[in-house]
């Protein structure tokens, strides 16, 4: 093209950290960031595992990313080659973690969600698998208002 | 012991060239190398930057990442190493308060990860994987958000393979929990585990890595004789062989993974071929696509704030990116492995959506037949299946689709021989086979377009083998009418005739003439057909298509690329008639190449064209704001 591209239509990207103590979650870090996202999903696609849901005002789902690095089991490594890699429980359950999300003009908060197949808790049962279970780990406004420190 | 303990120095790119907002970020940070000792961490960086360039697919992938190493000076040298883990009771002040003995192990080696991501936030804003470098020789590591590993030989493997967690959502594919001689993980439950590297389905079809697995590899490829223990027995396949290996996920049976070995199985080999497409999906992306210059893009958008964009790379592997409103466009991966008929333009990738969450994709294979796929909002991609049993088509030969109904399809394609071919699904009865469509047969070159007024009745057109377009139709109530021909209109034979419907009684046609002129009939109800005539003077690079857009019963837009490669628009409204043709904002085309365009709302429209550079393009025109500049296809 003999044209200058143009930077097309991204809706621009937020990071945020966490910090997470058992079941305590906290946002402690936002930072609008240029960055192309790939992995984003829109409302429509159906998830499973954690995910970052963001929100509009009226709480209806714009985007969603996948969440890694919350960990309840760390990973020892063998020093010989051949020896098995191992997975333990951890005692006590704690960190910090980064998710970089879309941030529409319309975004008013995130949401953690850990999105559940249906059948993953009721196995023994019988009968078709119902709606995944969204259990809701924490809420966050992006707003200026109501942020945290 | 804290960041009291230390400085950050700065940041260093020490490889890579793509934009930073634009790449695979991956930033090391040192812990527990004083100010004097920095050297051997930036050797340390080296190292791995080495290591990870060479091992595949991050090789391929090097153009779309940056290494960053983030130098930082602590008051002492090390991490603690305390006697609770087996340590010898080291105690020292560092940035990062790194610490061998995690949860009592030794080798599990940890850090405070708030600091290591608010140091790499603001080192390098757009970081996409946070590694931290510990100045001891004691072997450790760990995964999570943060990596760690320390300096001892092999210890990167570490970082590669949590990198495989947690920037790619891989799963582990050992088959034990705790070494293999733990309880409870004989049989995996029956539960699809949702990472896309294990699974407990060896269903060919339905095996999320199906597209990998060769026509004469058996499923399951390998079993475990023994749940209570694992199989440790080598590879009865060749190596490199893609299948169902059971053991897997942290059980000896039950689950399966894709190769006999992998880097999520063991360190320090290499990873399989299915985490290695993982990993190209999700950094390929940040790359721009070259594309196959002269085969037709296809858009579809599945609801008003999302487009599906297909086309196909230049080395004939089937792609797809997409755009929505909320998240902006995704980037460009391949879909389910596929390769495209190089023939001819080149096949392309058609597709249609019959509902919002739901997209049927088709194209023609290196082995000259139709294959189609589907995407499901609740799954995702399905693999490519050959088509209604299998038709040996032209090399090169586009698959059209109409969706008459949510609950039916129905594709045209020309044979090998030139036979107009059909074949139709429908939600009751499934995929029919391919039948020969009222004797017809295609000039070399030449597509079948299709268009549904109404549910019950579809209108064809195609190029003749005396270069003249010629249709067809089929009602519910009177089957398959016999071909006739329009007019006398003398057209290149490897025309489309493109057609749109401003409304059910109307149909407007365009197709390039034997003289590269754009020329275009109509039928309506009332008149029958019009006769041929040129648009307003307007003609097309050899090779180049028309495309046509009805956003109104009363306005139409074409699309075209001209005689000097120039893309141009031209319109008609009802009153006014034709305006002239007029170069969309200075775009400028692969010769021979097909501009496409969409309108997913009123008053829009979005335009797709493959540049003079073979890279995607894509602009907009809105009622309010006229045409924006092009802009090069990627992720936003
Ligand atoms: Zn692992
Ligand atoms: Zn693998």
């Amino acid at each position: 093209m003999s044209q200058e591209s143009s930077p097309g239509q991204g809706p621009g990207s937020m990071r945020l950290i966490f910090e997470y103590d058992g079941d305590e979650i906290h946002l402690i870090s936002r930072q609008l960031v240029d960055m192309a996202l790939t992995g984003a999903q829109t409302p429509l696609e159906d998830h499973v595992g954690k995910v970052a849901e963001v929100r509009d005002a009226s709480n209806k789902a714009l985007a969603s990313v996948p969440v890694t690095g919350m960990q309840t089991t760390a990973e020892v490594f063998p020093e010989n080659p051949g020896d098995p890699i191992m997975r333990v429980a951890l005692e006590h359950p704690q960190g910090a973690f980064t998710v970089v999300v879309p941030a529409p003009k319309a975004a008013a908060s995130v949401a953690l969600l850990d999105i559940v197949p249906a059948s993953a808790d009721r196995e023994a049962l019988p009968g078709p698998a119902g709606p995944p279970e969204r259990r809701i780990l924490g809420v966050f406004p992006l707003t200026e208002e109501g942020s945290t420190p | 012991m804290s960041t009291a303990d230390g400085t950050v120095i700065g940041t260093t790119r020490v490889s890579g060239t793509a934009p930073v907002n634009q790449a695979f970020n991956i930033v090391l940070l040192a812990e527990g190398f004083q100010t004097g000792q920095q050297n051997a961490f930036n050797t340390a960086v080296s190292a791995f930057a080495t290591a990870l360039l060479g091992t595949a697919p991050f090789n391929d992938l090097a153009p779309a990442i940056n290494i960053f190493r983030v130098n930082v000076s602590s008051t002492d040298a090390g991490a603690d190493d305390p006697v609770s883990g087996g340590g010898t009771g080291a105690s020292v002040r560092t940035y990062f308060d790194a610490s061998f003995g995690g949860n009592g192990i030794r080798r599990l080696l940890v850090c405070n990860a708030t600091t290591v991501l608010t140091v790499a936030a603001a080192q390098v804003p757009q970081f996409s994987l946070a590694l931290l470098v510990v100045n001891s020789t004691i072997y450790g590591g760990s995964g999570g958000s943060v990596g760690t590993f320390s300096l001892a030989g092999g210890a990167s493997e570490i970082a590669i393979h949590e990198a495989g967690h947690t920037a790619f959502r891989l799963a582990d594919e050992y088959p034990y929990y705790a070494g293999g001689n733990e309880t409870g993980h004989d049989h995996h439950p029956a539960t699809e585990p949702q990472e896309p590297n294990v699974t407990i389905n060896t269903t060919r079809a339905t095996l999320k890595w199906g597209w990998a697995v060769a026509a004469a590899t058996a499923l399951p490829t390998m079993s475990n004789p023994n749940c209570a223990s694992i199989d440790s027995r080598p590879s009865t396949v060749p190596g490199g062989t893609v299948g169902t290996f059971e053991g897997a996920h942290y059980y000896h049976c039950g689950a399966y993974r894709p190769e006999h070995d992998c880097k999520m199985r063991n360190l320090g080999v290499p990873f399989c071929r299915v985490c290695r497409q993982v990993i190209f999906n999700r950094i390929g992306p940040l790359a721009t696509l070259n594309a196959r210059a002269r085969t037709p893009i296809s858009v579809v958008s599945r609801y008003p704030e999302h487009l599906d964009v297909f086309d196909v790379a230049s080395d004939g592997r089937t792609m797809t990116d997409w755009w929505d409103a909320s998240t902006g466009w995704g980037g460009w991966f391949q879909l389910a492995g596929g390769i495209a008929s190089p023939g001819g333009t080149g096949s392309p990738v058609t597709a249609i959506s019959r509902y919002a969450r739901h997209l049927d994709v088709f194209t023609v294979g290196t082995d000259n037949r139709v294959y189609s796929a589907w995407w499901d909002a609740s799954g995702g991609w399905s693999n490519w299946f050959v088509l209604a049993g299998g038709l040996q088509v032209r090399p090169g030969s586009t698959v059209n689709v109409v969706s008459r109904y949510t609950g039916h399809l129905d594709v045209f394609t020309t044979a090998a021989d030139g036979r107009i071919m059909s074949c139709w699904w429908d939600v009751s009865s499934g995929w029919s086979g391919w039948f020969h469509v009222s004797g017809g047969v295609a000039a070399n070159g030449a597509t079948v377009t299709a268009i549904a007024r109404y549910p019950f009745h579809l209108d064809l057109f195609t190029v003749g083998t005396d270069n003249r377009v010629w249709s067809c139709w089929w009602d519910e109530r009177s089957g398959w009418s016999t071909w006739f021909r329009i007019g006398n209109q003398a057209v290149r034979s490897d025309s489309a005739v493109n057609v749109v419907a401003r409304h059910r009684d109307q149909l407007d046609l365009f197709t390039i003439a034997s003289d590269q002129r754009i020329v275009s009939t109509w039928w309506n109800a009332l008149g029958g057909w019009g006769s041929w005539f040129q648009v307003s003077g307007g003609a097309a690079s050899p090779g180049s298509q028309v495309t046509a857009v009805a956003r109104y019963s009363n306005q139409l837009d074409l699309f075209t690329v001209g005689t000097d490669n120039r893309i141009y628009s031209t319109w008609w409204h009802d009153p006014g008639g034709w305006a002239g043709w007029f170069n969309i904002s200075g775009g400028i085309a692969a010769p021979g190449s097909t501009v496409i365009a969409i309108s997913r709302i009123t008053e829009h429209l979005d335009v797709f064209a493959v540049g003079s550079d073979s890279k995607t393009y894509s602009t907009w025109w809105d009622g309010r704001t006229g045409w924006a500049g092009w802009f090069q296809l990627s992720v936003s």
